[in-house]
């Protein structure tokens, strides 16, 4: 605050600047303001990181759940492109995330000598039928076969693209 | 000239002061009001997050439980779990498992708990007989598991070696049937505020649910295998989309596979 900032010879100069000029006011609404916006944009951020929190939870039980559904099948089942194809029509669990954003791909492969190309089969996001991008001729007689699962999809924080993969390896077994 | 332009007033007028205090008293109240609001906010994420990990760890318990299981059984409001697993563990040593070829398939019984597949039920009837059992007097209060048997069963009394009286009735007649003796059980409960897993009586508290944790479990019986599929949910302490729409919102589901079930 300025006071008994008067000068002499000018009109306004007889009365005394007591007060606070239009400026300073602004200036100091103005900090204020950049203060609490930005406390709010902080608080924003922690809304926005639940939400991205809460897709990462779902999207690594979908892993988990899908790779437990895969080591459960039948070998002969695990090796048929078809059959996972099928399989991956349904969400690995009841995630409604699972079922809306992400794209699933699930990539077979023998193990240790797969053929040049991997068995992949790719559901994209919100799809209904997965699509067979190639297949493992090594499958058919493989003792052992690599599961690989990656979700990836795009977050609402800050848009950025994330994934979330599991691998595994199942063998051959006298399974019911 | 006049004194008073010789020497400006310096002060306010009441008017001026009290404008001035309404409009600090406006700032203020704002100032209180964001705050408070805000600390709501902070608070209720931090909860949030944190019962976000209850929810995994219960996920990681009960998944760990169900896969080693024999049989899982899941209560009609699905609340409550009951996992009989062997004992794979002789006090801290490891237990070594005697694995015996029978006509039913291959049988693996750890020390402490058998299996026999020669056990003999009748329906709402408690006796149970087994010409292989070899029932004692140790064997009064050992856990019971097998086909037609309600979850929690206890062996009550042994009349002879190869008869004896459970502490509940058997809910259909069965030869033959497979029967598991003085297994492990492992019940998760909700008691109270708390998700809590008895193991042979032994309770321990697994997450607390300040956020109202709801945990329930449906057990799938398929023709070659067994599983469980779990849904945990909580009532978060935002409600801007109201409470069901923010409970619906925060729902874990988990799925796994009784390996233990998977023989043959």
């Amino acid at each position: 605050m300025r006071i008994n900032s008067y000068r002499v010879g000018l009109k306004r100069s007889r009365k005394p600047l007591a007060g606070v000029t239009l400026v300073e006011t602004m200036i100091a609404v103005a900090l204020v303001a950049v203060f609490f916006v930005s406390i709010f944009e902080v608080n924003g951020l922690c809304l926005r990181y639940i939400t991205s929190s809460k897709n990462n939870v779902a999207v690594l039980q979908g892993v988990q759940d899908r790779l437990e559904q895969l080591r459960n099948l039948s070998f002969a089942n695990l090796t048929s492109a078809s059959y996972v194809q099928s399989l991956m029509t349904t969400p690995a669990n009841g995630a409604e995330f699972l079922a809306r954003s992400p794209t699933e791909v699930v990539t077979l492969s023998a193990y240790p000598t797969p053929n040049a190309s991997n068995t992949q089969i790719t559901l994209s996001a919100g799809g209904s039928s997965a699509t067979i991008n190639s297949t493992d001729s090594n499958l058919a007689t493989a003792k052992l076969v690599k599961v690989n699962v990656t979700y990836s999809w795009t977050e609402t924080l800050g848009g950025r693209s994330r994934s979330e993969q599991s691998e595994t390896i199942i063998s051959a077994g006298t399974k019911k | 000239m006049k004194q008073k332009h010789l020497h400006p007033a310096t002060g306010f007028t009441v008017t001026e002061l009290l404008v001035a205090v309404a409009a600090g008293a406006v700032v203020l109240a704002a100032v209180t009001v964001a705050s408070v609001a805000l600390q709501k906010s902070f608070s209720a994420a931090d909860k949030f997050l944190g019962t976000q990990m209850q929810q995994i760890r219960i996920v990681d318990y009960l998944s760990r439980d169900v896969r080693r299981s024999y049989i899982v059984t899941a209560s009609s409001d699905l609340k409550t779990i009951t996992c009989i697993i062997p004992n794979y563990l002789n006090g801290n040593a490891r237990s070594t498992p005697t694995v015996r070829t029978t006509k039913n398939g291959t049988v693996v019984s750890y020390p402490k708990s058998r299996t026999v597949t020669d056990a003999v039920t009748t329906n709402a009837s408690a006796t149970l007989t087994s010409g292989t059992a070899a029932f004692t007097s140790a064997d009064i209060g050992a856990s019971v598991a097998g086909a037609n048997i309600p979850t929690g069963t206890t062996i009550q009394s042994v009349s002879n070696a190869t008869s004896a009286t459970l502490s509940a009735n058997a809910t259909a007649s069965t030869s033959n049937a497979t029967v598991t003796f003085g297994a492990t059980t492992v019940v998760y409960s909700i008691s109270g505020s708390s998700i809590v897993r008895t193991e042979n009586g032994v309770v321990t508290n697994i997450a607390s649910s300040t956020d109202s944790l709801l945990p329930q479990t449906t057990d799938v019986i398929l023709s070659n295998t067994q599983y469980t599929t779990t849904s945990i949910t909580f009532q978060p302490t935002f409600t801007s989309g109201g409470a069901a729409a923010e409970q619906s919102g925060t729902t874990v589901f988990a799925t796994t596979y009784l390996r233990n079930k998977r023989r043959g």
